[in-house]
């Protein structure tokens, strides 16, 4: 059967996204990908087979209707393709940069048993484009309010879909954000070629065109607790905090003049605009030559920043790069550009100068034994094959830990030992009666669009305990494990 | 002139008839201090530091303002001459901000704080940025002056800063009047002169106008020549002394007038007269545009060349190559080159050169001739302009466009190439003047990044293209050919009316860019309608939906800052010991500030700040009834209150304010509470009837001892520790300098002391780890494990450090645009001693 619809298609090949030069780019902080033309997008959208059980949907956190999206493409009819992504998800030109679709829904796409799976991502990127150039956003009709008030704590990923699902449901949604702008890690983390601050904006705009009241320098924890926010008549409360707090190496010398952790070389220049001092106030990095330690994403970012700021670039991973977490589209975009990778190298100890400003790193060579915990082959140093690299900025990118100021302060909360919340994976109740978590601050690091399915799951479970004080596993899963029963 | 000759000192010395006594010793080699003299100004008698003993002459007579005599007998040093000299330096010195000259921290105080601090006011030498030039202090220094039996007199001045380029503050002035007199002198009609009698005396403008209001010229002569520090040039004033001085020539327009350049570190920081005197006199380009256009933000440092996305930076071969290639296809009418007249004559010969020879056109055009119609009308086909001088869309038919240019333009957005190049003193060779003269360039200053002269580049090409005679290595290679060769100059026109003589008439244009678009300070000297089209008002800015009203502004004591801002929610939660984020702009830092006092049922916050830099003169500039940008809080851990037994909290600078509310709730816990306020003088001294109310005892300590005891907060403490207190407790809230040396104290006397940290930090709620502290070997976050973290274990000089990780950017940073002055109330009661 699937065999007679691909017999069908002519063939076209997956369709290349226009990037800009990576000479050009790596001085400059524009968007890599300038996204698909219309022409491209609906050569890629008649590569999709519409299969009846479409495979990709289940890979998506979110459960796009992806092939009903990308049919509308294939007709022209671009808005009605954004608004189909819409029904699943608040954020789709976010997510259609940032999430690793490769692992996600194009991983089981048909098309990519014998050749190249359908570009999802992109399709999905170049319809929220489109609506949003177009200036042509249409608010969707909203229920009657249902008169309940829902607080959300932390206006990241999850937060922002949690936001915009309970707004849909006639909900009055408040976000409370510590900083001084919305979009959490997209605005501190993700530099701006990779996700324009502008989208950001924009989604976060349509959030409040429909309805959701924003509160930034607002820190829960501190300026008010989880309990009085109840007290002052939210029925609900969502806690979508992220992984904040950077960890650093321990190693000798961390605390040296050029040692800045990931979060703030990147929080720097992405919220505060540190690349356009002294317009900004915020100082920035200036360095000639940056050594980030680590192999995820984050690493990638601080590495393609340095480069943009004017320095030389190089990636210190311990393991080898198969083992690298970042996507391999990231890492290419590194290399592309100028970044260097030293795989199989650990940081020893960080040296300075009498200033106490960082003047080189030492590092040892690793090798690779017997799988560990994670699947992943265990580094071990090669005895005595430290080496010397001269440089003036260190940043460590080894990941964060979840921010402890909410369960610090909500005695209620009950956390894991490692610090995130406990909360159930199906309908992401917490220990607390009304109090739902989800994104970073339950799984500890992880992807944009996890943290997004989070927050549809917790979105749909405070509906449920809005309107009738209960909570129950989701009623589709149940069938669905019926179905399979009976199967 | 006849020869006399006198006894000075015992030495039988010989002088000219009519030198002063002072000029006599002077030539025998005998030094006399001096500090309203100067070379070049007429003898003045005002500071009375250089008198002498004259046999037979009655009292001490200044020696600069007495005519030697023959066979007079003078003393410069006798015993009762260097006391009545300390005598007048202690009396000038109570006329000037200078506690820090007789602080027993001195030392330690240089040595850890090698550069004084950006404040808006310079209320002590470590806040000055003269610090290191000042006079007065190598004068007390040298009569070794420990202790001030005159207190200081603070004059209550408002701090001046709404003038472009300088920085006055008058309460640093001890009315020497040598910066009236040299304006008199180089302008005749002098701006600034006296006014007022006896002790209200002072300098200022007619009607105390803004300079800019007057007919000041801004030659810099008063800044140049001040001892003081109370007039500052804003944008060097923080780069510390000069490492070389070399002259050189503004270009800039064709008067061509000799500067007096100091560079730092191959940058330059000042361009001034080269001579105090009329003739050496220049403009306000010459004296404060030239180094911020030289250093500006805007300033290319990379070539460009197009691809098919658009400019990309390369390197300067690449470059070369794409130049030369484009443009062999091209010669006669086909090329034109349009070059600066703000060049050397060497450029011009060599740019002339190249257009005849290399491209045989005859098409060059020096600015600011009107683009000829060519251009416009599609004969030309490869154009090669030195700046900014398309300005719209570029011509059509133009085929290449090569571009050289020191800054951005619109003609750079079309280019083909673009070469980033050296310009003005960042070049050597001869610039042809107005006045006919040949004035040289030294190459002073050392241009970003090694860029090169447009003469280079351009022979550069020309060998690129295959062409002979391009050859030169330097500037004289060229010079040589041109003696060889008949090139006809002609002195460009001089300007009418001079930039000398009215600042209206200063140059504006360089390379056909708007300086002032650059240099932003220089629009204020653009007629009302020119301002109106440069500075589209700024819209009001929305109040909707702003929550951060400032209710109170005011400068409590000199350079200290107090603001309180309606926050409730914030307000209602927080404790003492905690502190706020403020943004005061969307383009301003994240700061953290300690909570100085807070009202629950107001809904207020009260911060107390010194204003030290860029982000806290954002503050120390807003007013009442404006909102903060940003505003969260309240963060950091509160103190630990418990019952102690006696608790000592020590505050200085902006942490007085800061331990009032720790003293409350300390005094509730039902501890014995002592405060010790730290002022460097009495005119800093501020909140002691409010401290007072709240603790059971207020130890005053002043470091110049003008009230309270002599000394700082580690004094008080041993003072109490000896008198015999039993202190359980210690909280330090100040500069971290100063809480390392109270700590060094309280660790030998086995205090527990709690500091509060303030290192750099950037979001201040954990995520980024700016501001981590070793604390014995363990690093802790200030924003979430403090601000209070225990003194008697921090590894403070690794913490001065981190602090200082951004002293270059954080002077960059000071915005130079004009700002209003600083009034901080005259209602102010000066503290006697």
């Amino acid at each position: 059967m699937e065999q007679k619809e691909k017999e069908k298609k002519p063939k076209v090949p997956r369709q290349k996204m226009p990037e800009q030069d990576p000479r050009r780019r790596r001085s400059n902080f524009e968007e890599v990908p300038y996204g698909y033309t219309e022409e491209l997008a609906v050569a890629e959208a008649s590569r999709c087979l519409k299969c009846k059980k479409p495979l990709c949907i289940t890979g998506c956190p979110v459960n796009i209707r992806i092939p009903d999206f990308i049919k509308l493409i294939e007709e022209g009819k671009f808005i009605e393709a954004a608004w189909k992504l819409k029904e699943q998800n608040t954020l789709p030109a976010v997510t259609g940069r940032v999430c690793p679709q490769e692992t996600q829904c194009e991983i089981l796409c048909i098309l990519g048993k014998k050749g190249d799976p359908v570009a999802i991502g992109r399709l999905e990127r170049f319809a929220a484009d489109f609506e949003r150039r177009s200036g042509n956003t249409k608010l969707p009709d909203l229920p009657p309010p249902t008169g309940k008030k829902v607080a959300i704590i932390g206006a990241g990923p999850a937060g922002l879909t949690v936001a915009g699902d309970l707004v849909m449901l006639g909900h009055k949604v408040t976000i409370f954000e510590a900083l001084q702008v919305t979009g959490g890690v997209l605005v501190y983390g993700i530099p701006e070629f990779r996700l324009p601050k502008a989208i950001v904006q924009y989604e976060v705009d349509y959030l409040k065109r429909l309805g959701v009241e924003i509160l930034t320098d607002y820190v829960v924890g501190k300026a008010r607790t989880v309990e009085e926010l109840f007290k002052e008549g939210f029925d609900s409360i969502f806690i979508g905090t992220g992984a904040g707090l950077p960890m650093f190496m321990d190693i000798p010398g961390e605390n040296l003049v050029g040692v800045y952790s990931a979060n703030e070389y990147l929080t720097r220049s992405n919220l505060m605009k540190s690349f356009r001092f002294p317009e900004y106030g915020t100082a920035p990095i200036r360095s000639k030559k940056v050594i980030t330690v680590g192999g995820g994403n984050v690493a990638m970012d601080s590495a393609r920043t340095a480069l943009r700021l004017g320095a030389e670039s190089i990636i210190v991973y311990r393991r080898s790069r198969d083992e690298m977490p970042a996507r391999a589209e990231e890492i290419h975009h590194a290399e592309e550009e100028g970044v260097k990778l030293m795989i199989l190298t650990n940081p020893v100890r960080v040296i300075g100068d009498e200033q106490g400003r960082v003047k080189a790193i030492e590092c040892i060579k690793m090798e690779l034994g017997e799988p560990d915990d994670s699947g992943r082959r265990r580094p071990i140093p090669v005895k005595g094959s430290e080496f010397i690299i001269e440089c003036d900025t260190v940043i460590p990118a080894l990941g964060n830990k979840p921010n402890p100021l909410i369960a610090m302060t909500t005695p209620g909360l009950k956390t894991t030992r490692w610090g995130t919340l406990e909360a159930d994976p199906d309908t992401m109740q917490t220990s607390m009666t009304g109090v739902f978590a989800g994104g970073d601050i339950v799984t500890g690091a992880a992807t944009v669009i996890s943290a997004m399915g989070a927050g549809k799951k917790a979105a749909a479970s405070m509906h449920e305990y809005l309107m009738t004080g209960k909570v129950t596993k989701p009623v589709k899963e149940e069938k669905e494990q019926e179905k399979e029963k009976k199967g | 002139m006849s020869e006399i000759a006198l006894t000075i000192n015992g030495n039988l010395v010989k002088a000219e008839q009519g030198d002063t006594v002072l000029t006599a010793a002077r030539k025998a080699g005998i030094e006399v201090p001096t500090l309203c003299d100067h070379p070049a100004l007429e003898p003045y008698g005002a500071c009375r530091l250089c008198i002498v003993e004259i046999e037979g002459m009655r009292g001490y007579p200044p020696s600069c303002t007495t005519p030697a005599a023959q066979g007079m007998v003078v003393k410069t040093s006798s015993p009762v001459i260097i006391d009545l000299r300390k005598e007048v330096i202690k009396l000038l010195l109570s006329g000037h901000t200078s506690p820090c000259l007789v602080c027993l921290h001195r030392e330690p105080c240089e040595k850890y704080r090698p550069r004084p601090s950006k404040s808006g006011r310079a209320t002590r030498c470590a806040f000055c940025s003269n610090r290191d030039g000042c006079e007065l202090r190598e004068l007390s220094e040298e009569y070794k002056i420990d202790d001030l039996e005159v207190p200081i007199i603070y004059k209550h001045l408002p701090a001046e800063h709404m003038d472009p380029f300088m920085d006055r503050d008058y309460n640093l002035c001890v009315l020497c009047g040598r910066c009236a007199r040299i304006c008199e002198k180089i302008h005749t009609t002098g701006t600034i002169a006296f006014v007022e009698r006896g002790k209200e005396a002072r300098i200022s403008t007619a009607f105390d106008q803004p300079h800019a209001k007057t007919d000041c010229r801004f030659c810099g002569a008063c800044v140049d020549i001040c001892p003081t520090g109370a007039m500052s040039d804003r944008y060097a004033k923080w780069y510390g002394a000069a490492d070389r001085t070399e002259d050189s020539t503004c270009i800039l327009c064709p008067v061509g007038c000799s500067v007096r350049l100091k560079t730092k570190d191959g940058k330059v920081i000042s361009s001034g007269m080269t001579a105090f005197t009329q003739d050496a006199r220049i403009c306000a380009v010459g004296r404060f545009v030239l180094p911020q256009l030289l250093d500006s933000r805007y300033r290319l440092t990379s070539h460009q060349i197009r691809v098919a996305d658009g400019l990309i930076k390369t390197g300067y071969e690449e470059a070369l190559d794409l130049a030369a290639n484009s443009l062999k296809a091209y010669a006669g009418s086909q090329f034109a080159m349009i070059a600066p007249s703000s060049a050397t004559r060497e450029e011009l010969y060599v740019l002339r050169k190249f257009t005849k020879e290399v491209m045989k056109s005859g098409s060059f055009i020096v600015e600011p001739a009107a683009l000829p119609d060519a251009i416009a009308g599609g004969t030309v086909k490869a154009l090669y302009a030195l700046g900014d001088y398309l300005q719209d869309t570029r011509p059509k038919g133009l085929d290449v466009l090569i571009v050289s240019d020191m800054f951005p333009s619109r003609t750079e957005k079309s280019a083909d190439v673009i070469f980033a190049v050296a310009g003005l003193v960042e070049t050597d060779g001869t610039f042809l003047n107005a006045a006919g003269q040949i004035k040289t360039m030294s190459a002073q200053a050392a241009a970003p990044k090694m860029l090169l002269p447009d003469w280079k580049v351009v022979c550069d090409i020309a060998k690129k293209m295959g062409a002979s005679g391009f050859d030169f290595q330097t500037s004289d290679d060229i010079a040589k050919e041109m003696a060889t060769s008949k090139v006809k100059e002609t002195p460009p026109a001089a300007p009418e009316p001079s930039p000398l003589d009215k600042v209206s008439a200063i140059p504006r244009m360089y390379r056909g860019h708007a300086m002032s678009d650059i240099v932003t300070a220089m629009r204020i000297f653009f007629t009302a309608q020119e301002k109106e089209e440069k500075e589209a008002a700024p819209a009001p800015p929305a109040e909707e939906g702003k929550r951060f009203r400032i209710l109170e502004k005011s400068e409590i004591v000199p350079n200290t800052h107090m603001v309180t801002v309606h926050a409730p929610v914030i307000a209602e939660k927080c404790q003492p010991g905690q502190f706020v984020i403020a943004m005061v702009e969307e383009t301003s830092e994240r700061i953290p500030y300690t909570i100085s006092d807070f009202d629950r049922e107001k809904g207020t916050i009260t911060m107390v700040t010194l204003e030290m830099g860029r982000s806290s003169r954002e503050l120390a500039n807003t007013t009442a009834g404006e909102y903060l940008a940003h505003f969260a809080g309240p963060l950091g851990r509160p103190v630990e209150v418990k019952k102690f037994g006696t608790v000592v909290l020590g505050g200085g600078c902006f942490g007085v304010g800061a331990i009032l509310p720790i003293a409350r709730v300390m005094k509730e816990a039902g501890n014995r509470v002592i405060c010790v306020e730290e002022a460097s003088s009495h005119y800093l001294l501020h909140w002691q009837d409010k401290l007072s109310q709240a603790c059971d005892e207020l130890v005053i300590v002043t470091k110049d001892g003008s009230a309270g005891m002599k000394g700082g907060i580690q004094e008080a403490i041993s003072m109490l520790a000896e008198r015999g207190e039993k202190i359980d407790q210690a909280y330090i809230i100040g500069c971290t300098f100063m809480m390392m040396l109270v700590c060094d104290v309280t660790r030998k006397l086995g205090i527990p002391t709690m500091t509060a940290m303030n290192p750099l930090m950037v979001d201040g709620t954990g995520m980024c780890g700016c501001c981590r502290v070793s604390v014995g070997g363990v690093t802790k976050f200030s924003c979430v494990d403090g601000p209070f973290l225990d003194g008697l274990q921090i590894d403070w000089i690794e913490l001065m450090q981190r602090q200082a990780a951004f002293k270059l950017e954080e002077v960059q940073a000071i915005p130079q645009d004009p700002h209003p002055a600083h009034d901080h109330g005259i209602d102010h009661v000066c503290m006697r001693a």
